[in-house]
């Protein structure tokens, strides 16, 4: 079989475009259709395809919600000519489109282009299929939306900005996908980390609760309607006067940045200023640059080998020494000591055993002026059952000899009765919630 | 004089602080069949995703068939064949699926890569198994696989990171008749394993590493006749296995004593 070399091969040459590098891509988008068409011919695989097409449902519903809200803010601004306030559009979206994958990440698999190091493949090539892999995100499917409903909004009010709207935008959202690969690819070691991805996870589901929460808050305020639009807008005017010269500094600072950089390409355009919104669509391009480069500077590392994951596990090689025992002898007592090191180490089992205390304080917070306070308390229904539903998950960790993984061999091995091996984790977490 | 094979110079891996391997310096022949021997956590899997590209050497050169190595080295890498720790598979596809994958990714024409791929199952004895998914594959069946995606493209050097790990003997044996075969028409193996009797049966050179750093390196002989000098009272002509030079220059007498120390094991 050695000495074969040579013998139908393509032959090399031709960069990221050559007949080598697309036979490769070929390969490539081969090995990702046979993957999924084997998925569908397992449980586990058809599961797996309900679950991301659920995921993706919820992400082109979001997006479409969000991009109607943009189309129609954008259609006011643009149709009474405030173009002074497009760039918070433009913002919003920049935002979202960075948080919302790291939010997201500990629910996503982290696409992983190291298996191709070992090929002789080319660095384009190996850009390429990164930023292919980024723009099958759900942030992109998000922000892309969100971009289009800002186009059609402003394009429905001034026709005439189709081709500087549509320029302006490309660019933006061409940032945008570079930005979030770039800033990707840099926290990848951080992301690599278990912890991370369970504080990310965490923090998403008390966004949510949260974001739900504020809402009811507002409702509230407006079903009090105790004061008139008057007064209500009296406090807002007087911070707005307070902070009148940072603002101004940050509207100075914004302008130069890639969201205000897009609002002023259509700005200095209405204003008959064609060569000024050229030249904010070019520094915009610039940006675009910066974030391709960025990109291409991690990317580079990677393709060399700096693989910063494994950086990342080979260097934490702490010292996890126990320190402490519980003491007692028998199963009961080894097995509740092993839940507590697994409690302490583990982030979504302290989750699940704070979160029903955190919720019954919430819950508690939001009603206890209710009855002298007159407070209508409906507003919260429905945060308040999204947050009891989320209580569902937190009982998927404990008590569930799944999670023991390879482990549970030993719980059968050792010359205990069931009993002995059930009741510790059973009264476990029930006593640290409680305690 | 031919160029080596293999050549690092002053080969340096940092993670942090620690240094998984250290300013190691070492040269294989053409045709060589070199075993790298250490303890678990030596730095054997290092060396070799640095030699393969996989990982980036903190410090020191590589050179692969006289040339400079480094990521951009796409030619060399057509010449290089791994199989690496982990065996890098993709569990959601068959074996032929997968084969043809690795062909088409080093550059092999899809009539070459399917006729390869067909004769390297019948090989392998997995030809039974094509509509099977690899992760269905018993360890032993996955790395006769990932053996056969190593050679599919016939690669000049090939790296081999316990290849032999859960195999059953019929297919090690399988797998040792193909690598002497390789060896015999000239290619040259850097093996790293744990059974050192398979080191002792097919490599005519051998390194060891420990902790990183490089501690013995040369042909069977040259070990022997080392770790016979530096022993008291050796008899002339007494042949040391590899097992015994690999203690004597790891230092095992002290992993003996506590083992001694567990009198209240049956």
């Amino acid at each position: 079989m050695a000495g074969v070399t040579g013998v139908g091969v393509n032959g090399a040459g031709g960069g990221m475009l050559g007949r080598e590098a697309r036979a490769q891509y070929a390969a490539m988008a081969r090995l990702r259709w046979r993957m999924f068409v084997h998925g569908l011919g397992s449980i586990h695989g058809l599961l797996d395809l309900g679950a991301t097409g659920i995921a993706w449902v919820f992400y082109s519903i979001l997006g479409l919600g969000l991009g109607v809200g943009l189309c129609a803010a954008a259609y006011s601004l643009a149709s009474s000519a405030s173009w002074q306030y497009l760039p918070i559009l433009f913002w919003a979206i920049s935002f979202l489109w960075l948080l919302f994958p790291v939010l997201i990440a500990s629910f996503q698999e982290q696409s992983d282009l190291g298996i191709l190091l070992r090929f002789p493949v080319h660095f384009g090539s190996y850009f390429l299929l990164y930023l292919i892999s980024g723009l099958m995100e759900a942030s992109t499917i998000v922000g892309v939306l969100c971009c289009l409903g800002v186009w059609l909004g402003i394009v429905m009010a001034r026709p005439d900005l189709y081709l500087w709207t549509t320029l302006g935008l490309s660019m933006f959202a061409v940032f945008n996908i570079l930005l979030v690969c770039a800033v990707f690819a840099w926290i990848e070691r951080w992301l690599a980390q278990r912890k991370t991805r369970e504080i990310l996870g965490a923090a998403f589901m008390v966004l949510m609760v949260s974001v739900l929460v504020i809402n009811g808050v507002f409702s509230q305020k407006r079903l009090e309607g105790r004061k008139s639009h008057k007064e209500q807008a009296a406090p807002l005017s007087e911070a707005l006067d307070k902070y009148a010269p940072l603002l101004k500094t940050a509207n100075l600072v914004q302008q130069w940045l890639p969201p205000g950089l897009s609002a002023r390409t259509l700005q200095r355009t209405t204003e008959q200023k064609p060569v000024a919104g050229f030249a904010s669509l070019s520094l915009l391009g610039l940006w675009v640059v910066v974030a391709g480069s960025a990109l291409a500077g991690r990317l580079k590392a990677q393709y060399r080998g700096q693989n910063l994951s494994w950086a990342s596990s080979r260097d934490k090689a702490t010292d996890r020494g126990s320190g402490w025992t519980l003491g007692g002898s028998g199963p009961f007592a080894a097995i509740v000591e092993k839940e507590l090191r697994s409690l302490l180490r583990t982030l979504p089992l302290l989750w699940a055993v704070s979160v029903p205390l955190l919720f019954v304080l919430v819950i508690a917070g939001v009603f206890h002026r209710s009855p002298s306070s007159g407070m209508n308390s409906f507003p919260y229904a429905f945060p308040l059952c999204v947050a009891y539903a989320l209580l569902g998950f937190t009982g998927l960790f404990y008590n569930n000899l799944g999670a023991e993984g390879a482990g549970i061999q030993l719980l059968f091995f050792s010359p205990s009765r069931s009993g002995q091996l059930c009741w510790p984790r059973i009264c476990f977490t029930p006593s640290c919630s409680s305690s | 004089m031919e160029n080596p094979a293999i050549q690092t110079n002053g080969l340096t891996r940092l993670f942090g602080t620690l240094a998984a391997v250290e300013d190691v310096t070492l040269s294989v022949a053409p045709g060589q069949f070199f075993g790298f021997l250490g303890p678990n956590g030596a730095g054997k899997s290092t060396t070799i995703k640095m030699l393969t590209g996989l990982l980036e050497p903190s410090a020191g050169t590589i050179d692969i068939l006289g040339q400079r190595f480094g990521p951009e080295s796409r030619e060399l890498k057509r010449q290089i064949g791994v199989v690496p720790e982990g065996m890098a598979l993709l569990g959601r596809l068959t074996a032929p699926e997968y084969l043809h994958f690795v062909g088409r990714m080093y550059g092999l024409d899809a009539a070459t890569t399917n006729q390869r791929t067909e004769e390297l199952l019948e090989f392998m004895q997995l030809a039974g198994e094509g509509r099977k998914l690899v992760t269905d594959f018993s360890h032993g069946m996955q790395k006769k696989l990932a053996m056969a995606a190593a050679v599919i493209h016939g690669p000049k050097v090939l790296f081999l990171d316990e290849p032999f790990e859960g195999v059953d003997a019929i297919a090690a044996g399988m797998l040792k008749n193909m690598l002497t075969g390789m060896i015999n028409r000239g290619a040259t193996i850097f093996l790293t394993t744990h059974v050192l009797e398979i080191v002792e049966r097919l490599c005519s050179h051998v390194a060891i590493i420990s902790k990183g750093r490089l501690v013995a390196i040369g042909s069977l002989d040259e070990l022997r006749a080392g770790v016979a000098s530096a022993l008291p009272g050796v008899e002339q002509g007494q042949r040391f296995t590899l097992e015994e030079i690999f203690l004597a220059i790891l230092g095992a007498d002290g992993h003996r004593e506590s083992t001694q120390e567990l009198s209240w094991l049956a």
